[in-house]
């Protein structure tokens, strides 16, 4: 037992799959926008069985655990709120820059210079961007499962590539949970995607990329690739179609994920990084 | 006149007793951290960091002395690069959000004749600090016969101690990569 949860196939693919898909169908019986929480129930479950869920001291990785709860609380709040939403977009790229700042924080301050601020100021618009653009997807819940495991996908096989396994991992697991929740899509009903899943994936994505490149060797080009995601996850689908075509449509989403997993195996020669 | 010797008696205790602490700072040339650690069961994986400073002072007639290491983290060697490239990543060393790894001695005793001894200190691995005792032995002082003046005067040891990598946050392939790291320091000292 020991050894299967120690498993790294297990923790990032089969573990955060499976508490997705169990989340899901559970959450789905308590309505709202609750099943959008199962993606990062995944993850969080992903996460704990590879290096736990301690948040001191706090370092880049602990801090990406702490703003992911901090993510959910928002997405909570979010679709609790019932005003206006024009400004949302802005909050929200504000908001994730500066988590992606504040990730980077202790290497900004210690490199000091243009290029060092440069690459937080690039960090922060990456990661604003992605929790911005994706704010809209809210309340599709198909194209907004797709982006997450586009995203995901993406970020986790990109940070595999680019000596960063434990963002692969947790990227992946991410990936795992929202096939899960697709999955469920196909046979449960359900009503919203909800903040409550659109902010904390759009935001741990986000993260796990920025700190791939600052703090391992991921090549900022992919996150260019990969920051396309959220946009294209607006294509209009046909109404009344199954929703296996739809899912098919959506499924062109994952060119971008492996145009930056292709980027970032040429970048890098030689074989993959071994365990 | 008895003031005055008992003056100059005064005087000389503290000089004597300064002569004996000696001041070294390590030779990067030759000392270097080194760990092995289980590799999935199946071997016993070696690997090193190339770059380390610091200073270490000794008192052979104390029995006593300090080591204050800095070791760069993102100078580990394993003998592959894209293995490295991992090990320096968050969830191991995360070498650039921590640059530096320190051991700061708090308690040196060298035995009888000061050619082995025990070192008490804190070891810190990305923003963690534990205590770490190191057994010392071989300790070898002398001038360096390699220096054209024959002036050089250097000290050497070996040191080995045991850690678990969990205990510093280094907690990524656990259990699959050991969690018991054994470390062995090889070093050379010249005297300031």
């Amino acid at each position: 037992m020991n050894q299967l949860l120690s498993d790294p196939v297990f923790q990032a693919a089969i573990a955060p799959f499976a508490a997705a898909l169990i989340a899901g169908a559970l959450l789905n019986l308590a309505g709202w926008f609750w099943p959008g929480l199962s993606i990062t129930v995944g993850f969080y479950i992903s996460t704990w069985l590879a290096v736990g869920l301690d948040v001191f001291p706090l370092t880049s990785t602990h801090k990406i655990i702490l703003l992911g709860v901090a993510a959910i609380l928002v997405g909570i709040a979010l679709d609790v709120y019932k005003g206006p939403r024009l400004y949302l977009p802005v909050l929200l790229f504000v908001a994730g820059a500066a988590a992606a700042v504040w990730i980077l924080w202790p290497v900004l301050v210690r490199n000091g210079g243009l290029p060092s601020w440069g690459l937080g100021a690039g960090a922060g618009l990456y990661a604003g961007w992605l929790l911005a653009c994706s704010a809209g997807l809210r309340s599709r819940p198909l194209p907004a499962a797709v982006m997450a495991l586009a995203l995901a996908l993406g970020t986790g096989v990109s940070a595999v590539f680019g000596s960063a396994v434990l963002l692969g991992q947790m990227g992946a697991s991410m990936a795992a949970a929202a096939g899960a929740y697709i999955l469920l899509g196909l046979f449960l009903p359900r009503q919203n995607a909800g903040s409550i899943l659109v902010t904390p994936v759009a935001l741990l994505c986000a993260l796990l990329g920025v700190s791939g490149v600052v703090y391992a060797k991921l090549p900022w080009p992919a996150l260019l690739i990969l920051s396309v995601i959220p946009l294209l996850s607006y294509v209009p689908l046909r109404e009344g179609k199954a929703a296996w075509i739809r899912v098919l449509t959506l499924m062109l989403i994952l060119l971008p994920a492996a145009g930056a997993a292709i980027l970032v195996t040429r970048h890098i020669t030689g074989p993959l990084p071994p365990l | 006149m008895r003031k005055l010797h008992l003056a100059l008696i005064l005087m000389c205790v503290p000089s004597v007793s300064f002569a004996a602490q000696e001041h070294f700072t390590i030779d990067p040339l030759h000392t270097f951290p080194n760990f092995t650690v289980n590799h999935l069961g199946f071997s016993t994986m070696h690997g090193r960091f190339d770059k380390t400073k610091g200073t270490i002072t000794m008192d052979k007639d104390a029995k006593t002395g300090s080591v204050d290491v800095v070791i760069d983290a993102s100078s580990i060697s394993t003998g592959f690069n894209k293995r490295d490239d991992d090990l320096l990543a968050p969830g191991f060393l995360d070498a650039v959000e921590f640059p530096d790894i320190t051991y700061k001695s708090t308690k040196v005793s060298l035995n009888d004749d000061a050619s082995s001894g025990t070192v008490k200190g804190n070891l810190t691995i990305k923003g963690v600090t534990k205590p770490v005792t190191l057994a010392i032995d071989r300790i070898h002082c002398g001038i360096n016969p390699m220096d054209p003046k024959k002036q050089q005067y250097r000290c050497g040891f070996n040191a080995t101690g045991k850690i678990m990598r969990s205990d510093f946050n280094v907690k990524a392939g656990l259990p699959l990569i050991g969690d018991e790291l054994d470390l062995s320091f090889e070093v050379e000292a010249i005297r300031d």
